[in-house]
């Protein structure tokens, strides 16, 4: 027998022992779907991140690379038909399967440029209940197992075998599936590889997007203008008993514990006020608008194929969630 | 993506042991107690479930020679406000865990905070963001899950986020 070496989460080997001598060996794989909390629904949409921030010193601000980025919503319509694929898939081999709900876990941002906290806090509301923290519902971790499979249930998935210990080393090893399952030919990498071939979500990069947005985060601060306004801020904090330079280290001045604490609350507050008396966002976001046109004219192509191949999946993923 | 031997999960938790026990109590004020922690699980407060993000020390590059990890790592469930560590009052008394890298290779107990050069998603099923502030705030990247059984994605940190990692949050 061929043994083929994968990478694999070791995590997900250790978890899937445990949840084996618990559920027994053929795994029914239907315990993936189950709340902790059985009072709560698994996905909330009204705890989504929308597109711009919804109150506070960046409501409605959005940077021109944002055009270029996927959302949360694109994550989770991606994840739900890649799923439902994989679920079909595996269907097809008579395995009911149900694998994890996306969604249940949302970021406080809707995408890699984070306008809400991005130039550090800007709001009020809520700093003054978490400090430098985020609302119950941001910081709830929903606890969803993978389910566990037998191993036909994984090969049919994955292409190869459940990944078993080898060596001293301490390396995970995997067989390859066997060509077919009861006469069904496996597809190469399984359901996982089925599934990714109709959404097409592994050739989307966003790896550019993100470095561009990243370099013009840095450049910003660098901008007269911005340094200006930045040096009126630290002022402002240090009138308040605070010393940062920038926001970086006010978010460092004192631990965040939860519940926040009053010192917490205070710094945090204290950083937002200050940002109201200089203006210090409006103007961080004038530079940083500028920069990014720049960027997306100089990298237009690369930028515009990675945005057309997202959509590309969402299509696809549209039509896989109408069925 | 060229393939490599992970080094087990149970090696980092043992060594995340290691490092607790070793550690103990450093410069002990009255009321303030403090640990060294690879893998935030092994907080008390903490609960973990399972799908680690990976923060590694070198860049990927570096990370992996001869189809091993010669870097070190930490592993990091859920949400995480400031890498360099969490603090609770019991009491009028603070605990705090400081994250710091494990001992498989280069950086080797080092602290995390502002310290990662790559990234590893071995979530089957969580997306993770990691953030240049702490508190979920200023630039941040986006590491997609893994598939089930599936590869681990290890991925370079965007150069403004590459030693200035400072938080991570479900994504």
């Amino acid at each position: 027998m061929r043994n083929k070496r994968v990478f694999i989460a070791a995590t997900v080997m250790i978890a899937t022992t445990g949840m084996l001598s618990a559920c027994g060996a053929s795994g029914s794989g239907h315990d993936a779907a189950a709340p902790v909390a059985a009072n709560k629904p698994l996905v909330d949409k009204a705890n989504w991140p929308k597109a711009t921030p919804q109150r506070g010193l960046a409501k409605g601000l959005s940077l021109p690379l944002e055009a270029y980025m996927q959302t949360y919503g694109d994550t989770v319509t991606l994840d739900t038909a890649t799923r439902h694929l994989q679920e079909k898939c595996m269907a097809g081999y008579g395995f009911d399967v149900k694998l994890t709900v996306a969604g249940a876990t949302p970021p406080p941002n809707d995408n890699d440029a984070n306008m809400e906290r991005r130039y550090g806090l800007t709001d009020r509301a809520t700093a003054a209940k978490y400090g430098y923290g985020l609302p119950d519902a941001l910081t709830d971790q929903p606890r969803q197992k993978v389910p566990s499979l037998s191993e036909a249930q994984v090969e049919v998935l994955t292409g190869h075998g459940k990944p078993t210990k080898a060596g001293a080393d301490g390396s995970f090893v995997a067989k390859a599936a066997p060509k077919t399952y009861n006469g069904k030919k496996i597809p190469a990498k399984g359901c996982v590889g089925y599934a990714a071939g109709k959404i097409g979500k592994p050739a989307v990069d966003f790896q550019l997007v993100s470095e561009l947005n990243g370099r013009s985060f840095l450049e910003s601060m660098r901008v007269p203008a911005v340094k200006k306004a930045m040096g009126a801020w630290s002022q402002c904090m240090k009138g308040k008993g605070y010393k940062a330079a920038t926001p970086t280290e006010s978010a460092d001045l004192v631990p965040h514990t939860d519940p926040a604490s009053r010192k917490e609350i205070d710094v945090a507050l204290g950083e937002i006020d200050c940002k109201q008396r200089t203006n210090l966002v409006n103007v961080w976001f004038k530079a940083e608008t500028r920069i990014q046109k720049q960027q997306i004219t100089d990298h237009r192509s690369r930028l515009t194929a990675a945005k057309a191949e997202n959509t590309k999946a969402l299509t696809a993923a549209g039509t896989v969630l109408k069925d | 993506m060229k393939n490599v031997r992970l080094r087990s999960r149970i090696g980092a938790v043992a060594s995340a042991f290691a490092a607790t026990t070793a550690l103990l109590v450093s410069a002990t004020p009255a009321h303030a107690a403090e640990y060294k922690v690879t893998d935030n699980c092994d907080v008390p407060w903490i609960t973990c479930s399972e799908g680690d993000l990976w923060l590694l020390y070198n860049s990927k590059d570096l990370a992996v020679s001869g189809g091993r990890y010669v870097t070190s790592w930490s592993s990091f469930y859920g949400n995480v406000n400031d890498y360099w560590g969490t603090s609770q009052y019991q009491g009028s008394s603070l605990t705090t865990y400081r994250y710091v890298f494990n001992g498989n290779g280069t950086g080797s107990g080092q602290y995390t905070k502002n310290n990662a050069a790559s990234v590893q998603n071995c979530a089957p099923a969580d997306n993770y963001r990691v953030y240049y502030n702490s508190g979920y705030g200023g630039t941040s990247q986006y590491f997609a899950h893994n598939e089930p059984y599936g590869d681990c994605n290890l991925t370079n940190l965007i150069s403004a986020l590459k030693n200035n990692n400072a938080s991570q949050h479900f994504a």
